[in-house]
């Protein structure tokens, strides 16, 4: 009877201790942290409730990502070297976790990441994540069960970095928080490369650079490039990051966004930028081109015959183009009375 | 007459003119020598109907609705020259408003471009003086198409420069119908754009000619015309810095001549000085940054000259060397001379606006005030096309073709073509600026092609080397060529006829609507409650609404405004957003302490209106927030992971904001078991998601419930709070009014 009951307070101090033991401390995780890359503690299977649960008298943000690339979560790609420098920024300054302006506020760094659909972490089933990527943020005194769920930072990586930092700084209560923006070498080498190359061919040639440097065609070229592309709504993909294309109800891939004046998809400024190229082209041909065949052709009978028929084809590819673009507009305005007629229908017609 | 035969008219009137420009650039090309007499004739008859076609075609307006002021802006600029017609100028300049921006106020004299203003009254007095007294209104309404007019003649004047009068014309055709342009010119449209561009082209025009012939006369005719413009619009900044890169282009090139000169140092000196009597812009062309480019180029062009003499003095040699040194020199001191004085706060950095433009995203994270307004998002290319019709597609090749005669007006179009495409593709509001160009570059080209194809009158005459007539094959390629584009040009003309009409030719303070039966029905709720506004409150009341109604409030109701369209004060606007965005109590509080005694939100849920107040509600939130980021935080008032809902599944802290309150107060009501349906959002908005009022009354909804008005209850005279209040009578049993379902008909 004794000895049973001797049994049970064993079995409840055992108890208590393992769970004690549960909760880690500002040291453990601190260690974990050190042995880890870029101070960010990985959460695994046997190891993430140990470093979630509560009690705990520190801030935890971690993030759940998925860099399988089946699931294809490029917001995945774009954010992990962003959390890496935030987690590195911290780590740099603060080896154990510990604020030195405020040694009461602690904050640590914790990832998990679905490498492998076959073998999906414990975490992710345990918090039934659906959506990826996810940032999570535990304050003191809180069970495994309570956080917040944080917002990814708007803008990319050094500036989204920045911003993030920004943001955790009043949420935790800490000042001593610097952004470090990890020193990209590739991107040095690169440029160094690059100047060196363009210097030597520069030097080298300094004859040819400078006669295309000069030259009238490649400055029109240039211009007119930019110019179509500026009309073809570039600035607008550009400032609002619209999707390439869109799918209709059935699941079919659309290339314009019907009926929709103030938005459109990516390709859609590709295709018309195109569109004008073409029949800018057709038009420069019909006014500097045909003459100059004329002139090379002049008294000859069949000459004559020959530019007709590049100015046939000329005006046809012009016409195409031109009803193409009008039912591409009544496309995106479905009221629109203008349309060029289908040379197909024309034909249909005779 | 009807309006469908009107409407005809004023399209008939437009059609002709382009063919009939299309066949004058015929019949001149022909007879350039043998009947010049006959082409000197025809340009005047061509430009008289182009300024015809330009006005009528701006006539819509005026003609489906009635002469009334458009939209916003223009109606602070009416009402601004209705005082200035009422008092003297030297008022009008030192013209403190106490009645908008309550109680701060408006030093408004000193924050307004006075030239339309002043253009307008002048006009009105002209008239009176010759015996015609015309209501103000109305000049004001029929301001823009006749300027209109006047930008169809500098448009050729400047076309005519670059190619010749042929060319001209079609600039003038094309301008004087382009819907990029006629949206911001029809009847009504009283805007400072409205004269804006007419006098961007003369000032262009002007400055061509000096250029050419290194005219004084010209250059100071340029910096007048500046002047002019910046007394009139803040896009002058636009030719502040055009010209300078011109310039600076030429130089680059190579192309530094006494002409440059001459032209570049009159318009700069005259210019600015002149620019600097306008009270609003004062001593900014010396210290503003977005200055600080033609300042610079003013300084190059002397040290040009200056090389330039020198050159014609010593050997080659020792030349460049002298040169090498001084561009060095120059670079470093000119560089950190910018930084010492920027950092020294002697001249100010680049204003919000200017930043947008160049970094994209600096508005939406910096300035939500900026990027609120829907005329600064970027483009998309069907509005480009809308706008333009087939000479977007002539307009690069247009620009190519620029490159193959390349003087120095030819760089100036370049110039201005490709910073302005960037520009008008940035912010939809510089979409203006572009046009013009685009009408320039396309009428260039479209004269090339018809001078070599829609020349007939070598089938005539025998061709001087060969003795040959032009074979069959040849005239019949000229014939198709020529036709084609006739076609396309007919088709341009519809075109602009069908998106003037169709797209801008509404009023926005009466929205157009068909009944069910494909009539027109006017929707007139803004002038119903503007009205009822003037007739039914005491006259020193102050209205409280978002800031895009403030002017049509000062300028139809004739109430004093919290916050309105000039946004100057971000503060205020966001005490208006705090005040929507919090609950009732304490948005009663706020308003009770800047003395507000009525509150007017926009409703579009009945009607199917998008334009609303809570589809604006976002952007309160953002900029309220921008000032109390405790106090109001945008994630509150979503749900689900950024969804914005008003159903039973808003968040709470949207169904306790006052805007939603106010928006949807008594509205499930109307719809049979209290089932709201928001035709806007096309969400289900029940009556227990409607909370009642405690601390507003209800006093006026217009007829489609598109305005709201609601009064601030007087303070508890126990002193008791005004929700207790409500409590107590609630409890007392006291009924709530009931609504009666506005009568509308189902519109499409």
């Amino acid at each position: 009877m004794l000895a049973r009951y001797f049994r049970l307070v064993a079995a409840a101090v055992l108890l208590c201790t393992a769970r004690l033991a549960a909760a880690a401390s500002r040291e453990d995780l601190a260690a974990r942290a050190a042995k880890a890359p870029h101070g960010i503690i990985p959460l695994d299977d046997f190891s993430f409730k140990d470093v979630l649960d509560g009690p705990r008298d520190f801030y935890i943000v971690a993030l759940l990502t998925c860099t399988e690339p089946g699931v294809g979560c490029s917001a995945c790609f774009e954010f992990n070297p962003v959390f890496d420098a935030i987690a590195e920024s911290w780590v740099r300054d603060h080896a154990d976790g510990v604020s030195s302006d405020d040694p009461a506020k602690a904050l640590y760094f914790a990832k998990a990441d679905l490498e492998d659909a076959q073998a999906v972490p414990e975490i992710f089933k345990f918090y039934s994540i659906e959506r990826v990527p996810r940032l999570m943020f535990f304050t003191p005194d809180g069970s495994i069960h309570d956080y917040h769920l944080l917002n990814l930072p708007q803008q990319k990586s050094y500036a989204g970095a920045a911003e993030f930092i920004t943001n955790l700084k009043m949420a935790v209560g800490i000042s001593d928080y610097n952004v470090y923006q990890p020193r990209d070498w590739s991107t040095v080498i690169i440029a160094a490369f690059v100047g060196f190359t363009v210097v030597y061919l520069g030097r080298k040639h300094s004859a040819a650079v400078s006669a295309v440097l000069t030259s009238r065609y490649v400055w029109a070229l240039a211009a007119c490039a930019f110019i179509t592309l500026m009309s073809g709504g570039y600035m607008y993909n550009k400032m609002r990051g619209t999707p390439m294309a869109g799918a209709d109800n059935d699941g079919n891939v659309i290339y314009f966004w019907p009926a929709e004046f103030q938005n459109q998809y990516g390709i859609e400024s590709q295709i018309v930028s195109v569109i004008y190229a073409l029949l800018s082209a057709t038009f420069v041909g019909l006014v500097v081109g045909v003459p100059k065949l004329e002139k090379f052709y002049q008294g000859s009978a069949s000459g004559a015959t020959v530019v007709a028929g590049i100015v046939a084809v000329l005006l046809l590819v012009t016409y195409v183009l031109f009803a193409g673009l009008t039912n591409l507009f009544a496309i995106k305005s479905p009221r629109y009375p203008f349309e060029l007629v289908k040379i197909s229908a024309l034909l249909a017609g005779l | 007459m009807s309006v469908q035969e009107k409407r005809a008219s004023a399209g008939a009137a437009a059609e002709p003119v382009v063919v009939t420009a299309a066949a004058a650039a015929a019949t001149g090309s022909s007879g350039c020598t043998a009947s010049s007499a006959i082409a000197r004739a025809l340009i005047p008859c061509i430009l008289t109907a182009i300024v015809v076609a330009a006005v009528s075609s701006r006539l819509f307006a005026v003609i489906r609705f009635e002469s009334i002021i458009h939209e916003f802006d223009p109606w602070f600029n009416y009402r601004a020259t209705q005082y200035l017609v009422s008092h003297s100028f030297r008022d009008f300049l030192n013209w403190f408003d106490e009645r908008t921006w309550y109680p701060l106020g408006r030093v408004t004299g000193g924050t307004l471009y006075p030239g339309l203003m002043a253009t307008s009254a002048l006009i009105w007095h002209a008239l009176r003086k010759i015996g015609m007294p015309v209501d103000i209104r109305n000049v004001c309404v029929l301001f823009a198409p006749v300027f209109a007019g006047f930008t169809a003649y500098a448009t050729y004047a400047l076309t005519r420069e670059l190619k010749d009068k042929k060319a001209g014309l079609l600039a003038a055709a094309f301008i004087a119908i382009v819907p990029g342009y006629i949206s911001r010119s029809v009847a009504g449209s009283y805007d400072n754009e409205a004269i804006a561009i007419t006098l961007l082209m003369a000032t262009f025009m002007h400055w061509i000619k000096a250029l050419k012939q290194g005219s004084i006369m010209n250059g100071a005719a340029a910096a007048l015309c500046y002047f002019y413009m910046v007394s009139a619009w803040g896009g002058y900044v636009f030719i502040t810095n055009l010209i300078p890169v011109h310039v600076f282009c030429l130089l680059l090139m190579g192309r530094y001549s006494a002409k440059v000169y001459v032209a570049y140092n009159t318009w700069f000196v005259i210019g600015t000085i002149a620019s600097m009597q306008i009270p609003f812009v004062g001593f900014l062309p010396i210290k503003s940054n977005d200055h600080m480019a033609a300042l610079g180029v003013f300084g190059l062009l002397q040290i040009a000259a200056l090389g330039d003499f020198v050159k014609a003095t010593i050997p080659p040699r020792k030349f460049k060397v002298i040169m090498l040194v001084s561009i060095a020199l120059i670079m470093a001191l000119g560089v950190a001379g910018l930084f010492a004085l920027t950092y020294a706060g002697l001249i100010a950095p680049w204003t919000g606006r200017f930043y947008s433009l160049w970094d994209t995203n600096y508005a939406r994270i910096h300035i939500p005030i900026i990027a609120s307004v829907s005329e600064h998002q970027p483009i998309t290319w069907p509005a480009f096309f809308l706008d333009t019709h087939f000479l977007i597609w002539l307009f690069p090749a247009a620009i190519f073709l620029m490159f193959q005669e390349l003087r120095n007006e030819h760089v100036f179009i370049i110039v201005y073509a490709v910073l302005c495409s960037y520009f008008a593709g940035v912010m939809v509001r510089l979409m203006l600026t572009l046009t013009p160009v685009i009408c320039i570059a396309g009428a260039v080209a479209l004269s090339k092609l018809f001078d070599t194809y829609l020349d007939f009158s070598h089938t005539l005459t025998k061709d001087a080397a060969s003795g040959k007539r032009k074979s069959f094959m040849q005239v019949l390629t000229r014939a198709l060529v020529s036709a084609s584009f006739v076609y396309y040009l007919y088709l341009f003309v519809h075109h602009c006829t069908w998106v003037t009409q169709s797209a801008y030719s509404s009023p926005s303070v009466v929205l157009p609507s068909q009944n069910r039966d494909g009539s027109l029905a006017i929707i007139d709720d803004y002038r119903e409650a503007y009205y009822w506004l003037r007739m039914n409150t005491d006259y020193d009341s102050k209205v409280a609404s978002w800031w895009d109604y403030g002017y049509q409030i000062g300028g139809m109701a004739d109430r004093t405004t919290l916050v309105d369209n000039n946004t100057w004060n971000n503060t205020h606007i966001a005490i208006v957003g705090k005040a929507m965005a919090s609950p009732e109590d304490v948005s009663y509080e706020l308003l009770k302490q800047h003395d507000v005694d009525y509150v007017l939100v926009i409703f579009g849920g009945v009607l199917g209106f998008g334009g609303d107040d809570i589809n604006k509600f976002l952007w309160m939130i953002r900029i309220a927030e921008g000032i109390w980021p405790e106090e109001v935080k945008e994630r509150d008032f979503f749900v689900n992971q950024g969804e914005f809902r008003v159903d039973s599944q808003a968040s709470q802290t949207m169904k306790d904001s006052l805007m939603y309150k106010l928006s949807y107060h008594g509205f499930p009501d109307l719809f049979p078991n209290g089932e709201g349906q928001d035709r806007v959002r096309g969400q289900v908005v029940r009556s227990s998601d409607v909370q009642p009022l405690d601390y507003f009354d209800e006093v006026f909804s217009s007829e489609n419930w598109l305005v709201r008005i609601y009064k601030l209850k007087d303070q508890d005279p126990e002193g008791r709070e005004l929700s207790d209040v409500a409590k107590f009578e609630s409890a007392k049993g006291t009924k709530r009014t009931s609504h009666k379902r506005p009568q509308i008909d189902l519109r499409v």
